[in-house]
């Protein structure tokens, strides 16, 4: 039987606590940084739209993380 | 591109890593979508040729898209728990049955209409969660509670949650709303029928459910009839809600009638399903009665009000539509040769959206209350905390599914999945095929919004390819998904919970998955018939 399953939870606490605010946060940085990344896309900033283009694909990993 | 297997299977790879990851290892969609917005990037970029600005632009188009779809979600969720934290769903909810003591009657009140209603104005496993219960505190045994409340609400699916699903296949179709409400109404409307049956025989037995047809079909006809003419006006948000309040009207008229008024002596319980003693029901009376009906009702009265008043006054419509949020975006060309027109991306209307009428229905609504003297101290904060928790997972999924439907839109890969099983199934077959393609991502996404994300564009390309009507294909998609959506193991997971049933979870979609397939199967003979006319 696994450590964890002998513990009877598989979500360390702290892990719990922090699930709704880092959600919150990727859902604002995906909406916003699209807004963001168009904005950087027309008018040619193209380093910026990399880099934000990132941030929203940075946003998908951190949901992946703790979803 | 040509289409060969390898290709077609790296163009399905999006849509396969979310139904693997939700159903072999029980991902949530928020964590399942997005993987797959990763694979759909990987995928598109290193084999189908898009590039980083063609990504770049279908993921912004793909925002507009999303808040389309979340603006009704969370201003729905704020209007039901307005009204929940007021208890005013628990006394609509049992002042309903307390109006005959015919079993029959009470099973179609609360496990056809009212569970639908809720759909309307709720959705989101709402209905299940609020309806087995109180079915369960009539005396119905909590399997029967569970599978009434699923059963009977799919059809209220497309145009309930206000529209959420069907907000969200005009999207990833691009077949402007009215152009399949029409049929997808017509195909509801059998639906309508058939799950009605199917309460009245779980909730009362088959002699049961054979006297009660008469007032099935009477149910089943009014309901169809107000959904289809909301629905076909552009109505979307208010189709199920409309007309399951006229049903539950008509229902109340029907209880009037001493054969469905007086208690059924055909009535018996389904062996394997039968009533048992549930300790977690309310008894019925446990709600507060100085709560009045009429009060209770008025949030869902205003919505009514107001979106009426907006959609079809004109001087209505004008003012709040002043505003609109809308991009353009550049013509785009993937390194294959797959085009995407220069377009303007999906308008939305800051004031006019029916989230936006959601939001001044449910302020309204909480004034109402409060000036009833409804809410306990705090009931704001505890509103808002249950909008925020209820949505922000489900939000981000959608968010990550809609991004990878419209970045495998734009890299061509929906075009190459369309084109393998327009060759694969033929055009004489697909139209049985559709239904059940979305029935599918329903049951496996745990959401029809999630399956017509996933499978509206592929869907609607097929249509395209085999030369068969595709607003009768989408209208497939949207019915499918909606009967797929009720048997969904995440749903029913949430109406075992509130009844007691936790960890029987397997024996009840069994029992489900029966009674939720003959609905699928005569959808797609339906679609089948009117594809071959």
């Amino acid at each position: 039987m696994s450590l964890k399953k002998l513990e009877g939870t598989g979500t360390p606490k702290w892990r719990a606590r922090v699930k709704f605010p880092v959600q919150a946060g990727a859902l604002i940085i995906t909406v916003a940084g699209s807004f963001m990344l168009y904005w950087a896309l027309e008018t040619g900033h193209d380093l910026l739209a990399a880099i934000v283009f990132g941030t929203v694909a940075l946003s998908f990993a951190l949901t992946i993380w703790i979803s | 591109m040509p289409l060969t297997f390898i290709n077609w299977l790296l163009a399905f790879s999006p849509v396969l890593t979310v139904l693997i990851l939700m159903l072999v290892f029980n991902w949530g969609g928020s964590k399942a979508g997005a993987a797959a917005w990763f694979v759909a990037v990987i995928v598109a970029a290193l084999r189908f040729g898009a590039g980083p600005e063609l990504i770049a632009y279908a993921q912004v188009k793909s925002i507009l898209l999303t808040l389309d779809v979340l603006l009704i979600i969370w201003s729905a969720l704020l209007l039901f728990h307005v009204a929940d934290e007021a208890g005013a769903v628990d006394v609509i909810g049992e002042r309903l049955p307390a109006l005959t003591a015919n079993r029959m009657m009470q099973s179609l009140l609360l496990g056809w209409v009212f569970v639908s209603f809720l759909q309307g104005v709720g959705g989101f496993g709402v209905p299940i969660a609020v309806v087995a219960p109180l079915l369960v505190g009539l005396g119905f045994g909590p399997m029967q509670a569970v599978i009434m409340a699923s059963i009977g609400h799919g059809w209220a699916v497309p145009f309930g949650s206000l529209a959420t699903s069907y907000v969200a296949l005009i999207g990833t179709s691009g077949l402007p709303g009215e152009t399949f409400a029409a049929q997808t109404a017509l195909l509801l409307s059998v639906t309508i029928f058939f799950s009605g049956a199917i309460v009245a025989y779980v909730g009362a037995g088959w002699r049961a459910m054979l006297h009660g047809l008469p007032a099935i079909a009477i149910l089943s006809l009014v309901m169809s009839v107000v959904q289809y003419f909301l629905a076909t006006a552009g109505l979307f948000s208010l189709g199920a809600t409309g007309a399951s309040l006229v049903g539950m009207l008509a229902g109340i008229a029907l209880t009037r009638i001493p054969v469905y008024h007086n208690a059924d002596a055909d009535a018996k319980p389904l062996p394997g399903i039968s009533p048992q003693a549930n300790p977690a029901a309310d008894p019925p009376g446990a709600v507060e009665k100085r709560r009045s009906l009429v009060v209770s009702l008025s949030a869902y009265g205003v919505l009514i009000v107001l979106a009426f008043g907006i959609n079809l006054i004109p001087a209505l419509d004008a003012f709040f539509n002043q505003v609109s949020l809308t991009l353009s975006f550049p013509e785009m060309v993937t390194a294959a040769g797959w085009v995407t027109p220069a377009e303007q991306g999906r308008s939305l209307s800051l004031f006019g959206h029916p989230g936006s009428i959601l939001t001044y229905s449910a302020l309204t609504a909480f004034v109402i209350y409060t000036r009833a003297g409804y809410y306990r101290p705090g009931a704001a904060r505890r509103i808002l905390n249950k909008v925020a928790r209820g949505a922000v997972s489900s939000s981000l999924g959608i968010a990550a599914m809609v991004g990878m439907a419209t970045i495998m839109g734009h890299a061509g890969m929906v075009n190459m999945m369309a084109r393998g099983i327009s060759e694969g199934v033929g055009d004489a077959l697909y139209p049985a095929i559709a239904p059940v393609i979305g029935a599918l991502g329903a049951f496996m996404t745990g959401s029809a919004t999630n399956s017509n994300v996933v499978f509206g564009a592929l869907q609607r390309q097929t249509a395209d390819l085999l030369g068969i009507s595709a607003t009768l294909i989408v209208s497939a998609q949207a019915t499918g998904a909606a009967m797929g959506s009720v048997l969904a193991p995440a749903k029913l997971i949430v109406g075992c919970t509130t009844v007691g049933l936790t960890g029987d979870e397997g024996i009840v979609i069994g029992r489900m998955l029966v009674l939720g397939l003959i609905l699928v199967a005569i959808v797609s003979l339906m679609v089948w018939l009117i594809a071959s006319l």
